[in-house]
């Protein structure tokens, strides 16, 4: 189930086939729509915490996408996330460290949106 | 929230809130044969717990609605021999404290594999994971179950049952265990079955108290297709699936009497009529049933038949709470210690003498599952060495029977201290004095002390252990 592309860093092959191969072939398409759902909500609650700096969102977020980011394979995301996650916890978290995060995270997550989409469409995925 | 198939044992209830986490975690817990109930939020969640009777959580820690941390403790407030395993994707260690010393039983970091998932689940105990195909109630292959050795203790109250198993096995008479609850009724259950001529037949398991009434029937006696709504095909109930072996009804006294009579009927004929069936079919099935209530009294108040009682209570087996098996708790704890210490990879030397007096002292009310879930907590909070006193979860403090808790520590410090006595003396020595006014006032029970200090016994055992280092 090798995916091609330059999407093919985003997400740890090895690790995704393992996840679709726990689930069985019944679940693991559902699963790829649902990851999927879920990596652009998460993508759209970062973005909308971002005008008033609703760190209490920002944290429950990064959560989330270190969750669906490990849980894919995706480890370049899953740093992002936890950096992000880590410098939240503080009491009054730096706006100016958090911004970089936040960007770089966004946009990992749309390179693991990318590889999730190629991998139901490229005719190698469950569909 | 979402239900699943009622099983023999409550669901297990799932609480996370990332839909694809979710759908991932629960198609691998039923593709075990494990049943489950699911909810998104902390508010679900409490519902299903209410709803549900699960005796299991897997509980993510952060929820839209409320933090995991206080929803667990809610739960375990509500029902304290629940089993909470916390998943998280942020896998500090100061959070895995956090979660282990506010009451959960394990924490997972996520991205977890499947086997981590199934392993947190089987060592919750109380959910032995059913085979694929066995129906609803649980099957232990004949391999597996055990023989009285898997008592461990020998006091004289735990030889007596060995000694009952050993003659009660070979027979063919029904067996009627009794016995708080953690006090391993399902174990003896198992040994009975095992030491018998029926050991290689198959054990079903059947909790009685956890299914759906109006499903219970079908459970024990199956049902044909069509038989009523849902019924898409024929199911064996669990009564044909322990032909040749052994029925162990669990809580039996939670039974609803309309399924009492069939089981009365049931136990004279030897036969089952399957809901929606015409022809009787004979089985050959040894009964064993257990409760942690006192069955007289539920027959005195009418909730449980007397010709029913009179007939299952052939031979019964009171399991010895663990409070009354005098060093057993010591041998237990130790044998748990080296165990869960070599499924971790750590290196433990033992329980402090200090700790083996404590555990001698302490009442268990959730006897050795209590006592088990506190080793683990141990082992799988501290590195290794010597079990001290420090090392204890703060709940089991909580087990202590309080005494009638004196008003105010300054109550107790004017009672035996002279202010004169204190003033111009340095802070700490102050609190020492305190401190051991307040011991003395209490016989020397440092649960009790810490409770009026409104301080946790371990700080209260640190404290003493430096004034001994000196």
């Amino acid at each position: 189930m090798m995916v091609q592309g330059p999407q093919a860093l985003a997400v740890d092959a090895a690790q995704f086939d393992r996840l679709l191969a726990m689930v069985g072939p019944h679940v693991a398409a559902d699963l790829i729509v649902q990851l999927r759902a879920d990596i652009l909500t998460a993508q759209d609650h970062l973005l909308a915490a971002v005008p008033a700096m609703d760190w209490a969102l920002i944290r429950a977020q990064s959560h989330v996408v270190m969750g669906l980011a490990g849980t894919i394979g995706a480890w370049d995301l899953h740093r992002l996330a936890r950096q992000l996650n880590d410098l939240v916890q503080n009491a009054a978290p730096d706006r100016q460290l958090a911004m970089p995060l936040i960007s770089a995270t966004v946009a990992a997550l749309n390179t693991a949106f990318a590889y999730l989409s190629q991998h139901t469409t490229d005719g190698h995925g469950p569909r | 929230m979402s239900t699943a198939a009622p099983s023999a044992r409550p669901p297990i209830l799932l609480i996370e809130d990332t839909p694809s986490l979710m759908l991932l975690y629960r198609s691998v817990l039923t593709n075990a044969g494990l049943a489950v109930i699911t909810a998104t939020t902390a508010v679900e969640g409490m519902n299903a717990f209410h709803s549900s009777g699960a005796k299991l959580v897997l509980l993510d820690m952060v929820l839209p609605d409320k933090n995991g941390i206080d929803l667990m403790q809610d739960l375990l407030r509500l029902r304290p021999d629940t089993h909470v395993i916390v998943m998280t994707a942020h896998g500090s260690i100061n959070m895995a404290v956090e979660a282990m010393r506010a009451g959960a039983h394990e924490f997972l970091v996520k991205p977890f594999d499947e086997g981590k998932l199934l392993n947190a689940v089987a060592n919750a105990g109380g959910i032995p994971m059913p085979r694929r195909g066995a129906g609803r109630g649980t099957v232990v292959p004949a391999q597996n179950a055990p023989n009285t050795s898997a008592f461990i203790g020998g006091s004289d109250a735990m030889a007596r049952i060995h000694a009952k198993i050993a003659s009660v096995a070979k027979s063919m008479a029904t067996v009627f265990i009794t016995g708080e609850s953690g006090t391993g009724k399902e174990l003896c259950a198992l040994a009975v079955h095992g030491n018998s001529a029926r050991a290689a037949g198959p054990f079903i398991a059947l909790n009685c108290g956890a299914i759906p009434q109006d499903l219970l029937e079908s459970e024990v006696f199956g049902h044909m297709k069509g038989s009523f709504t849902g019924a898409i095909s024929d199911k064996q109930g669990a009564a044909t699936a322990a032909d040749g072996g052994t029925l162990f009804l669990d809580e039996i006294c939670e039974m609803a009497p309309a399924l009492q009579t069939k089981l009365l009927r049931f136990l004279q004929t030897t036969t089952v009529v399957p809901v929606g069936a015409t022809r009787p079919r004979k089985v050959n099935v040894r009964i064993i049933c257990a409760t942690n209530r006192d069955p007289m009294d539920s027959v005195r108040r009418g909730q449980f038949r007397e010709d029913l009682f009179y007939r299952l209570f052939v031979v019964p087996i009171h399991m010895p709470a663990l409070r009354e098996r005098g060093e057993d708790v010591i041998e237990i704890a130790q044998t748990a210690l080296t165990r869960f210490a070599s499924e971790e990879a750590k290196q433990f030397d033992g329980l402090h003498p200090d700790v083996q007096s404590l555990f001698r002292s302490l009442d268990w009310p959730g006897n050795v599952r209590q006592l088990l879930n506190v080793i683990r907590n141990i082992v799988v909070l501290h590195a290794g060495g010597m079990v001290t006193t420090a090392m204890l979860p703060d709940s089991l403090y909580q087990t202590v029977t309080a005494a009638p808790i004196l008003p105010v520590i300054t109550k107790v410090a004017a009672d035996k201290l002279d202010l004169d006595a204190v003033l111009g003396k340095p802070l700490a020595e102050v609190e020492r004095l305190v401190i051991e006014a307040t011991l003395a006032r209490f016989n020397g029970s440092v649960p009790k002390a810490a409770r009026v200090l409104e301080l946790s016994p371990s700080t209260l055992y640190r404290k003493i252990e430096g004034w001994a280092k000196g």
